[in-house]
Parts: structure tokens; C-alpha cells; sequence
């Protein structure tokens, strides 16, 4: 019932239009009913005339087929052909509203369906853009795909075809039921004797089925992850020459995987026949009590005949009851799984200043602590506290896990911080809005991520109106407008991304860099963004900056000493605390963490130095050795 | 990636030689076949006889009763022995078609699980076989639904949807038949009406097919947008585009929404329309069928009225099944020709005719001015000469691209010199088995790669004759004896379970129980702690001293315990030396090695603070 609820839900405003398509379905049923009716009246009509020419009217109790009878003339001999050309239209009639009344509730079906999984589609899209990167961190993108894709094809399926076969199955086998309860009461009740058996019977296999067939899956995923490691290992295959050892593996699991499948069709093998026969004997009874009838003319030899079609629609598409059964379980399975993203929190991006307001003001940690999760005693940040005059140059040095990544997080309200708080011109960063906070700081992210989409969509990506001007612009900043110029080929509109022009690290990252310059923001931060960069271009690239970004804020995480040297101030982190900060100069009196780091460059000189000085010499004294010899 | 084409496979070209060419699986099973194809004929033989019961079972048992009870209804006693005759022959064909139901998915599934299998078999031999060339230009992704989901839909038309075929091919044919034996001229206007509905069937499925691709093609780009930006939430997020994003995807789905709502009407006015086109034939039996039966000889019987507008009802549905399988049969061409795309690809790397074994390998080799390219004009390697003597260790370096990992692919024969020769103990390899070269080489990659199992059952990969012992052995001679505890642990899928360090431990086991001639290692680059640093380092140190080793090294250490240093630069050797030696030509290498001990050593403060 909850999952019908949230069927519901996702068939939103046009699950109203599914009354409209069950009206339809009904009518079209009625309609059918109607069909074996003409059959029944013109042979009823031929028995009469080859019995009795004087028979006029046919006695009949049945409104229906008074009502059509109505519409025919008097029989004689010189009107049969009309008769049977009205009839002839008449079934024809029947026949048309009957397609018209299905293609219209099979269309109604499916116009609702694909609007309300458009819509279930955006919903996804919108909210996996608005939850917090939490949440992505810890659900595996696979995952996600599979619920949005294949999910919601399941339901998309469901919904078009089989809730409208369903209801279609419903209304006939009633339909058809009434009718022939119209016709004969005991007669109706021996031809359906044995659906019961028939419905308990599909259930059963159909249930007994899902339990093989779920082996059977399991064998068929081992056989895939089989593959799978065989292909992503193949080098490791080919290097030990074990090709042979693999295919008798594999075999082996195909092996495996045949002999679900063959169990499992060996299963259909039995059912299948089964329900025929259910079906033939069902159809035997009917017809022999029917004989009786007629036989002892409680009915027409007419009302027989399109008794057998009832009969005929009522029993045959009881044998697919077992497959719409198990796949509403599939259904529901696929229904509560985008259910769990849809109830997934979003991310609260208010605040309560004017989205105008500059951030190029100061910027203060007081007393920051922050941890993943509440519970945990494992802090990242430990009351982290400091305080950044616009237009500085701060850096973030210490060891990987130290918290530098956390600082910059926090600053962007991915994460909140557990205690303490950040301010940004002396408002707390909570009256900030989320839009207008991110808009304004821009991030380098260490693994740049770019869009299948052209270099200059990549480069623009924060501000899609840009002049291509302005991204050259940028782009010459980053020191990537000459490859892409000249190594591209196509330039500024070459695509880049999967599907198209792979680029190195470096050059990715510089991309990122140009991207993040384009959005002019008031805070820069560079998250170790230039790992990939050799120092030469690293060092064109920060003289533009320095141009550029003279009252920018800018923020550097680095693992190189000499990228950051130059900073107003160095911030050193270390398990979460800040262990040191200042300027160079003061670091370096200060003898610490900064200085051994800092040292090391003279003292790998040093080492190089006397390792091939001590080489020398020994060449030396072997030349000499050897001169001394001759 | 040529390989990537999908969306502009042929539509046009002809599904018969596919058709032929998916039959030749089937060859194997020609009893199943044959069996299968029969008693489907048969139960659509019965299925057609059917109606006829029914029309006998009318003519002959109830309308003379009943005619009789009108003429004289005082002495009219109900006479029920016809009605039992027939209503007996009509179960006793139930029970036919029953039985016959049972033999025909018998068979049909034993003929899509073997050929299913075969198919997979062939499959995965033939991808087995192809050379390291392949695999740089396939992704793995691609070619597991050749296995997997290809395959199946394949298969499944010439089972199940072959059944449908067959069925109505001869539902049609059977049909006609007892049609044309009753009356012909009703037979004629009933089966008047078939090439009309294929006409019309064929016209709406184009509309289907036109909309279903355009649906299947948004469908992926759904899957890609969704992937991306989920990918790159950070930078959504960071740089806020995510209501941007959203709005780009609502004009995606809108498209999508469009053209599977097409495919979808498309699809549901089909069958109405194919039925309503049956029933304007039952109409048209209806009228003439009903004058035939009036008259005082009446041409036939009302039983045989009542048959012919079942005939004409139901007629529809054969044609349904039939334009069905060739719809389903165009839906798998594209899966087919992928599939006899990969099996008839030829292996490049592969014994010559005559080539013979090596006996024991003692691990001298030499490059005599090897090329290698894969386009002409931009080559890989570049005339390059060297001779290395057996025992001597090697340090690779140099930047990346510029030819290191070929080098020692060439060694190991993934791939094969385009000019040159390479002589392994003085002779030409490309005179020798594959395999006898393979099994004297014990190679390590860059990221170790496992396989599901216990920690044993990947050491083992290296030698399956190995005992108990030779384990132990190869474990202490790398100097990690404590996992002869962990020899039963579990290592995952693509070994998850354990970090990278580990794995690569376990690879160099695996490499040492191999016993090889020649060591051949892409040193990891990731970080490592310290501790499985350090062991990775004895490690190696114990693996080449005995024996030949190419080392592609990225740590100072493993460089420099090599006895020989080649320099990799485009292509080429620039440098070729001692550790000493090159240091004190202050060249490249010098210049290399200095950059890396002051990176290397920032990083061990930065690290180990």
C-alpha cells in the first residue's frame, strides 16, 4: 500500500489521467463484449431462416441482443443480404471503437508516464545536484547511475504497459464473466471452474521461478565479475602465459551458468505445457456443458458460440497473472531504491544578507574544530584559529591528512564546522548565502574534473555567457592558451572529455585554473593545483596571477616549498592544529617544521655534491693509478 | 576508437547473412533444432485443426439436434454421443499441443543456454588470444556486454523469438490449408487480408524502430550526463552551476520524454490496428459466409461460418509473431556484428609456422635496430640498440611517454618489433614459441593486479605445480614470512581487500614463484608507507640479483641498487651507464635524480613529521 502511495506520488498530476485511461479501458472492453454478440445474432439468425422461413423474430431475453436486433429489418427472403451487411457493419463498428478506445487508453497511459517519469527524472537530477557532498562521498556513483537509469526504466515500463495490461486483464475477464453469467448462470459458473486452480498454479511457478532465477542471476554476475577480472588483469594473464588456465576457469562458470539456465527452462518446460493443459480441459468442460444447454435448449445454438469466445477471453491471459505478479515486485524493489535518493537531505543554501554583499573583507577562524561524523572522536581540525586581512596571500602547509583541504571546505560550507566559528567581515559565514558564498570564492581543485563538452565550454563553465575573448584571456593566464591553439584540433572548440581529446594532468589542471580565474572571484584558493605543472610554467603562471590578483585573497595549498615562498603569510598544519605561522623570513628564524623543509634543497645539494666529488676522486686516484701502472 | 561506433551501425544492411552465419551456431544441436522446429510446426498444425472441431462439433452434434427438436420438439430427445466424440477430440488435441509445448521449450532453451554458451566460449577464447594492441584501444567495459548482454540477446532470438516465427509461419500455412479445403473462395478473402496487415505491420514498426533509436541514443546520453555531473559535483558545487546543470538536463529529458513517448504510442497503436485490419476480414466472412449458408444448398454450414470468423480473428496474430522476429532479428544485428567483429579479429602477436621452443633461457638479451610504431610517422621506439648479458640489472628512465614501458612490452613480446630483431640468449624470439618465452619471465606491474581467490591461490598463479613449500620459499626470499599466516585470507574482486603495497608484495611472490630468466617490473609510483616501503625494496633486491631485470624505476633506491642504467627519451637511449657514471656526466640523468632526491625528501618530512 505505502509503495502504491509512492507510485503515486511519482505519477504526480497525471495519475489522473490514468481514470481517464481506465474509462477508456472499459469501454473498450464493453465494447468487445459486443463483438462476439454479432456472431451470436447472425447465426442465431441463419438457424431460425433455415428452420422456418415464417420466423420472423427470434425470441431472446438477452437486452443486447434485442437491442441489435432493433436495428435489423424484418428477415425475408429478399433482405438477407441487407441483414447481413448491417451486421457486417455493425461488427465492423464495434471493432473500430473497440481499437480506438484502446489505442486511446494505451496513449493516455503513455503520455502521463513518460511527463511524470520526465518529471521523476529531473526531480533525481535536481536533488543529486543539491545534496551535500557528504552524501556523494559516501554513496558510490554506480550506484546512483543505476537507480536513476535503470530504475527508473523499470518503473517507466511498469507503468506504461503493465498497469494498463493489468487493468485491460481485469475489466475483461469481468466483462466477459458478466456476460456470460447474463447468458446462462450455472453455464458461466462450470466455465470458470477452474481458474482458481489456473491463478493458485501461475502464482505458484512464477514464485518458484523468481527462486531460480535468482541462482541462476547469482551464476550469471559470477561468470561477469569473471570476465571482468580476466579482462582488466588480462596483461598479468598474458605475462604468466595462463591463458589456457583461464579459459578452464571461465568454462567452468559458463558451465555453471548453463546449468542454471537450463534448470530454470526446464522449470518453463513444465509450466508452460501445465497451464495448457489447465487451459484445454477447463475449455473441454465448457464445452461439453454448453452442449447440454443447447442441447436441451436452455440456449442458442448462437449464445453457444460466443459463449465459447467468453470463455475463450476470460481463461487465456489468466496464464501471464504469475509474470505481472513478480514483476510488481521488481517494481517495488525499483520504486523504494529512488525513494532513498529522493528522502536523501538537500543542502540548505539560505542565508540572511543581500547576495551583493563583497567578501574581499576579512576573514577570521576563531576557535574551528570540525570531524565527519558527529560521534567520532577523530578530529580534523582542532580549534584552528586565524585571521586573514583582504588581499593576502596565505599559505597551508603539512603533511597529507593534516586538515588543509578541511580549511577550505569549511570555508565553502561543504562542511560545518563542529565548534567555533568563521567569519567573513566580521559576520558569521551562515548569514552568507551557499550561492553567493561559492560564487565568490573560487576553488583549483587539486583533480580538476572537465566536462565532455568543447575546451572553451570547460573554460566558461562558471559563466556559460563569456566572450571567447575574455576565456582566451584566462586562458593565456593559465598558460594553456598556446596548446590549445596550437595542439588541439579544433582549437577552442576541440571536445574534451571522454569522448574526446584526453589531456594530461597538467594540462587539465590548468584548464581549472583559467576556469576559476573566468569567475572572477573575491577569494582564490589553489588546493595543490599545480602538482602536475612543471615548475617553469608553474612559475610564468603565478607572476600573471600576481599581476591579476592583486587584492584577490588567495589561498595556496602546496607540497612544493618553493610555490609558495613568497606568500604574506604560511600557515603550517599538522594533525589538525596550526603548528607554526608567518612570513618566510620568520619561519626560517624559527627553526622548525618550516625550516627542515625549507633546508632540504641545500642539503640534497650538498649530498649530490660530495657523493660525486667522492666518485671523482676515486676516478682520480684509478686514472693515477692506472697512469702510474703504464 | 573505432570500436566506439555504435550509434552509426549499418541500419540498412541486410539481417541474412547475420541470420545465417547465428544458425551455423546451432549446427551442433541439429537434433534439438530440427525436433524444436517440428513440433512447433505441429502444435500450430493442431492449433489450426482446432477451430475445425469446434465447427464439426457444431454441425454434427448440436444444429441437426436442434433443427430436429424445432421440427418436432414432442418426441425430440437429446442425443449427447456427437457432442462427447467431439468434445473427446477437442481435449485429446489440447492435451497434443500440451505435450508438443513441452518438447518445443525443451529444446528451444537447450538451444539458447549451448549456443549461448558456445558463443561465450568463442568469445572469451578469441579475446584470450588477442595481443596487448587490442586491449590499449578497448575498454573493458565494452567488451563485457559482447559477453554478457550481446550474447543473451543473440541467442534469445533463435530461441525464443524463432519460436514465434515458426509459429506463425505455420499457423499461416496451416490455416490455409483447412481454409481452401472447406472453401476456398472464404479462404481466399480471409487470407486476402494477411499481405495488407504485413504491409501495414512493417509501416508502423519503421515509425517504432525511427523513435526507439532516437530514445536508446537520449537514453545514453542521459546515463552520461547523469555520470558527469555527478562525477563532478565539486565543481558544480563550487562554481554553482548546479541549477544550471538541471536546467541542461531538463532539456535532455524533455527530448527523451518526446521521442520514447513516439516509440511508446507507436507501439501501443500496433496491435489494435493489425487486429482491427483482422476484423474487417471477419466482417467480410461474416457477409458472404453468412449468404453462403442460406439457400436451399446452402454452400456451407453454419459451423463452418463460425470457423472462418475465427480464422479471420485470429489471423492477426501470426503476423504480429512473424514481423516481430524480424524486428527483434534488426535489433540484434548490431549485436551480432559486434560480436563476429571480435571473433573474426586477427591475432597479431602469434607463433610463427616452424617456430620451436626455447629450452632454458640464461638471460641475455639485445636489441638490433628495433622500431616501434604504431602509426608511421610518429614512432614509439626509434633504431634502438642494445645488448644486455645475462644476470646485468636494468633501471629504466625517463619521462613518461617516451618509450620505457615499450621496451620491455617488446621483451615480452606483447608487442613485436616493427623493424629489427630482438635476440633472447642469441636468438631471434620471433623464431621461437610465445609461451616458452612467457613462462621464463617473471613480470610485475605497475598496479598489481589480483585475482578473486585467497592470498595462496594468486601466489600459485605463478606456478600451478607449485607445492606448499615452494610458497614458503618464494615468500622468504622476498622477506615477508609473516604471510605464511595470510596465505588463506581472502583477496576480493581484483584484490579490494588488501592496499596497494600488499598487492604488489604478493605479485612479486607470484613473479618469484615463477622461477624466471628474466625479471621484468614497473615499480608502483603510489605512495606507499614506509615500512612496506622498505620490504618492497628488499625485496626486489633479492629478485635481481640472480638474474636479468628490467626495472622501469621510480624510486632512487631501486635505481640505484641496478647495475646498469638506460635513459629513455623519445624513443631512444640518451644515456646509458652506472648510477656513478651518469652522475658524474652531470646529463639528464643528473639533473633527474636531483629534482627526485629533494622532492623525495621534502615528502618524507612532509610524511613522517
Amino acid at each position: 500500500m505505502n509503495n502504491l502511495k509512492k507510485l503515486f506520488k511519482i505519477l504526480d498530476k497525471w495519475k489522473y489521467y490514468y481514470l481517464l485511461a481506465g474509462l477508456m479501458l472499459i469501454l473498450a472492453m464493453v465494447v468487445r463484449m459486443l463483438e462476439p454478440k454479432v456472431l451470436q445474432i447472425s447465426i442465431d439468425k441463419i438457424v431460425a431462416f433455415s428452420q422456418d422461413k415464417s420466423v420472423k423474430e427470434i425470441e431472446s431475453n438477452d437486452p443486447i441482443a434485442q437491442e441489435i436486433y432493433s436495428y435489423l429489418p424484418e428477415l425475408n427472403n429478399d433482405n438477407i443480404g441487407t441483414v447481413l451487411i448491417i451486421l457486417g457493419v455493425i461488427f465492423l463498428c464495434i471493432s473500430l471503437l473497440r481499437a480506438a478506445f484502446n489505442v486511446s487508453a494505451s496513449s493516455l497511459s503513455t503520455y502521463s508516464t513518460e511527463k511524470a517519469i520526465k518529471k521523476l527524472r529531473d526531480r533525481l537530477f535536481s536533488h543529486l545536484q543539491a545534496v551535500p557532498i557528504a552524501y556523494h562521498s559516501k554513496t558510490p556513483t554506480g550506484e546512483l547511475i543505476q537507480r536513476c537509469t535503470g530504475d527508473v526504466e523499470t518503473v517507466r515500463k511498469f507503468s506504461t504497459h503493465q498497469v494498463i495490461e493489468s487493468l485491460r486483464m481485469i475489466a475483461i475477464f469481468f466483462g466477459a464473466l458478466a456476460m456470460m453469467l447474463s447468458i446462462n448462470v450455472s453455464y458461466a459458473l462450470l466455465s470458470i471452474c477452474l481458474v482458481p486452480v489456473i491463478v493458485i498454479g501461475c502464482i505458484y511457478f512464477f514464485k518458484k521461478e523468481s527462486a531460480i532465477w535468482t541462482k541462476h542471476e547469482a551464476e550469471q554476475d559470477k561468470l561477469s565479475i569473471m570476465v571482468q577480472e580476466n579482462l582488466s588483469g588480462i596483461r598479468v594473464v598474458k605475462a604468466f602465459a595462463k591463458e589456457d588456465y583461464e579459459i578452464e576457469k571461465f568454462t567452468k562458470q559458463n558451465e555453471l551458468k548453463k546449468k542454471w539456465g537450463l534448470k530454470l527452462l526446464t522449470l518453463h518446460s513444465y509450466f508452460w505445457p501445465f497451464s495448457d493443459f489447465l487451459v484445454y480441459t477447463q475449455m473441454s468442460i465448457s464445452i461439453i456443458a454448453g452442449g447440454y444447454f443447447v442441447l436441451n435448449n436452455q440456449i442458442s445454438v448462437g449464445e453457444y458460440v460466443a459463449f465459447y469466445s467468453y470463455a475463450t477471453f476470460v481463461i487465456w491471459p489468466l496464464r501471464r497473472v504469475g509474470q505481472i505478479v513478480s514483476e510488481m515486485g521488481m517494481t517495488t524493489v525499483a520504486i523504494n531504491r529512488i525513494f532513498s535518493i529522493l528522502e536523501s537531505e538537500t543542502e540548505d543554501y539560505s542565508g540572511n544578507l543581500e547576495n551583493n554583499v563583497s567578501l574581499d573583507g576579512e576573514i577570521e577562524f576563531k576557535n574551528v574544530s570540525f570531524k565527519y561524523e558527529v560521534e567520532s572522536d577523530n578530529h580534523i581540525l582542532k580549534n584552528v584559529s586565524f585571521k586573514i586581512k583582504p588581499g593576502e596571500k596565505i599559505a597551508l602547509l603539512g603533511p597529507t591528512g593534516a586538515g588543509k583541504s578541511s580549511v577550505i571546505s569549511l570555508l565553502m560550507r561543504f562542511f560545518e564546522p563542529s565548534s567555533g566559528e568563521i567569519l567573513i567581515n566580521g559576520k558569521n559565514l551562515n548569514s552568507y548565502s551557499k550561492e553567493h558564498l561559492r560564487s565568490k570564492i573560487g576553488v583549483v581543485l587539486q583533480k580538476p574534473f572537465l566536462f565532455s563538452s568543447t575546451i572553451k565550454d570547460n573554460i566558461a563553465y562558471g559563466k556559460p555567457d563569456t566572450h571567447i575573448n575574455e576565456v582566451i584571456d584566462a586562458a593565456k593566464v593559465a598558460r594553456i592558451h598556446e596548446i590549445i591553439t596550437e595542439v588541439f584540433p579544433d582549437s577552442y572548440e576541440t571536445i574534451v572529455g571522454e569522448k574526446g581529446v584526453t589531456l594530461s594532468g597538467g594540462q587539465k589542471q590548468r584548464v581549472s585554473i583559467a576556469r576559476t580565474l573566468l569567475m572572477n572571484p573575491d577569494i582564490i584558493v589553489f588546493d595543490d593545483s599545480t602538482s602536475a605543472i612543471d615548475t617553469e610554467t608553474e612559475y610564468e603562471i603565478q607572476k600573471e596571477l600576481r599581476n591579476i590578483m592583486k587584492n584577490v585573497t588567495t589561498f595556496i595549498i602546496a607540497h612544493r616549498i618553493t610555490s609558495i615562498q613568497d606568500c604574506d603569510r604560511i600557515i603550517v598544519l599538522d594533525k589538525g592544529e596550526i603548528i607554526e605561522s608567518g612570513t618566510h623570513s620568520e619561519l626560517i628564524s624559527n627553526n622548525g617544521f618550516y625550516k627542515k623543509i625549507f633546508d632540504i634543497q641545500v642539503t640534497v645539494e650538498d649530498e649530490i655534491q660530495k657523493e660525486i666529488g667522492f666518485i671523482s676522486d676515486q676516478k682520480e686516484i684509478v686514472k693515477n693509478a692506472d697512469i702510474s701502472l703504464n | 576508437m573505432t570500436q566506439f561506433k555504435d550509434k552509426d551501425f549499418r541500419q540498412n544492411t541486410s539481417i541474412f547473412p547475420f541470420l545465417k552465419r547465428l544458425f551455423g551456431y546451432t549446427k551442433k544441436y541439429k537434433k534439438f533444432l530440427i525436433s524444436f522446429i517440428i513440433f512447433v510446426l505441429l502444435t500450430a498444425a493442431v492449433e489450426a485443426v482446432l477451430p475445425i472441431v469446434w465447427m464439426k462439433l457444431i454441425d454434427n452434434a448440436i444444429v441437426p439436434l436442434v433443427n430436429n427438436y424445432f421440427e418436432n420438439p414432442v418426441n425430440y430427445v437429446p442425443d449427447y454421443s456427437e457432442l462427447w466424440k467431439y468434445v473427446g477430440m477437442y481435449f485429446i488435441l489440447g492435451c497434443l499441443v500440451a505435450a508438443f509445448v513441452f518438447v518445443f521449450i525443451f529444446c528451444a532453451g537447450r538451444i539458447q543456454e549451448f549456443v549461448m554458451f558456445d558463443v561465450r566460449q568463442d568469445l572469451f577464447k578469441k579475446l584470450q588470444k588477442l595481443s596487448f594492441s587490442f586491449y590499449d584501444k578497448s575498454a573493458v567495459g565494452w567488451l563485457m556486454s559482447r559477453i554478457t548482454s550481446d550474447s543473451q540477446k543473440v541467442t534469445e532470438l533463435i530461441s525464443w523469438s524463432l519460436i514465434e516465427a515458426v509459429w506463425g509461419l505455420g499457423m499461416i500455412f496451416f490455416c490455409t490449408v483447412v481454409m481452401f479445403v472447406f472453401n476456398w473462395k472464404l479462404a481466399l478473402i480471409v487470407i486476402s487480408i494477411i499481405p495488407v496487415l504485413f504491409l501495414l505491420s512493417g509501416k508502423i514498426r519503421k515509425l517504432i524502430l525511427k523513435y526507439s533509436r532516437e530514445s536508446r541514443k537520449f537514453n545514453s546520453e542521459i546515463t552520461a550526463s547523469f555520470n558527469e555531473n555527478i562525477s563532478g559535483i565539486e565543481v558544480n558545487k563550487s562554481m554553482v552551476q548546479e541549477n544550471r546543470a538541471s536546467s541542461d538536463f531538463q532539456t535532455l529529458s524533455e527530448k527523451m520524454r518526446n521521442s520514447s513517448f513516439w516509440s511508446e504510442c507507436y507501439t501501443a497503436l500496433y496491435t489494435p490496428i493489425i487486429i482491427f485490419g483482422g476484423s474487417v476480414g471477419a466482417a467480410l466472412v461474416i457477409y458472404f459466409g453468412g449468404k453462403m449458408t442460406i439457400g436451399l444448398n446452402p454452400e456451407i454450414t453454419i459451423g463452418t461460418l463460425a470457423a472462418f470468423f475465427g480464422y479471420a480473428t485470429l489471423i492477426f496474430e501470426p503476423v504480429l509473431d512473424i514481423s516481430r522476429f524480424y524486428a527483434q532479428a534488426q535489433g540484434c544485428l548490431s549485436a551480432g556484428e559486434r560480436i563476429f567483429s571480435i571473433v573474426d579479429l586477427e591475432v597479431v602477436v602469434k607463433d610463427k609456422k616452424n617456430s620451436d621452443d626455447f629450452d632454458d633461457i640464461k638471460g641475455e638479451v639485445e636489441f638490433k635496430n628495433v622500431s616501434f610504431y604504431y602509426e608511421q610517422n610518429k614512432p614509439v621506439i626509434e633504431n634502438m640498440n642494445f645488448k644486455i648479458s645475462a644476470g646485468q640489472s636494468i633501471a629504466l628512465v625517463g619521462e613518461t611517454g617516451g618509450g620505457k614501458s615499450t621496451i620491455i612490452n617488446l621483451i615480452s613480446r606483447f608487442y613485436e618489433p616493427v623493424a629489427g630483431q630482438i635476440f633472447i640468449d642469441g636468438q631471434d624470439y620471433m623464431n621461437k614459441t610465445i609461451n616458452s618465452l612467457r613462462r621464463r619471465l617473471g613480470i610485475v606491474l605497475q598496479t598489481p593486479h589480483l585475482f578473486s581467490g585467497s592470498v595462496r591461490d594468486n601466489i600459485r598463479y605463478g606456478n600451478e605445480n607449485a607445492t606448499e613449500e615452494d610458497i614458503l620459499n618464494a615468500l622468504k626470499f622476498i622477506g615477508i614470512e609473516e604471510y605464511i599466516e595470510r596465505l588463506d585470507e581472502e583477496v576480493g574482486e581484483g584484490g579490494e581487500n588488501l592496499s596497494m603495497g600488499e598487492k604488489q608484495l604478493i605479485s612479486f611472490a607470484r613473479a618469484v614463484l615463477a622461477n624466471p630468466s628474466i625479471f621484468i617490473m614497473d615499480e608502483a609510483t603510489s605512495s606507499i608507507d614506509t615500512l612496506t616501503e622498505a620490504k618492497i625494496q628488499s625485496g626486489i633486491n633479492e629478485i635481481i640479483k640472480s638474474r636479468t631485470s628490467f626495472i622501469i624505476a621510480h624510486r632512487l633506491s631501486t635505481i640505484k641498487s641496478c647495475d646498469r642504467i638506460l635513459v629513455v627519451k623519445k624513443g631512444k637511449i640518451i644515456e646509458d651507464g652506472s648510477h656513478k657514471e651518469l652522475m658524474i656526466k652531470k646529463g639528464y640523468y643528473y639533473s633527474l635524480y636531483t629534482r627526485q632526491l629533494r622532492e623525495q625528501r621534502e615528502k618524507e618530512i612532509l610524511e613522517h613529521n
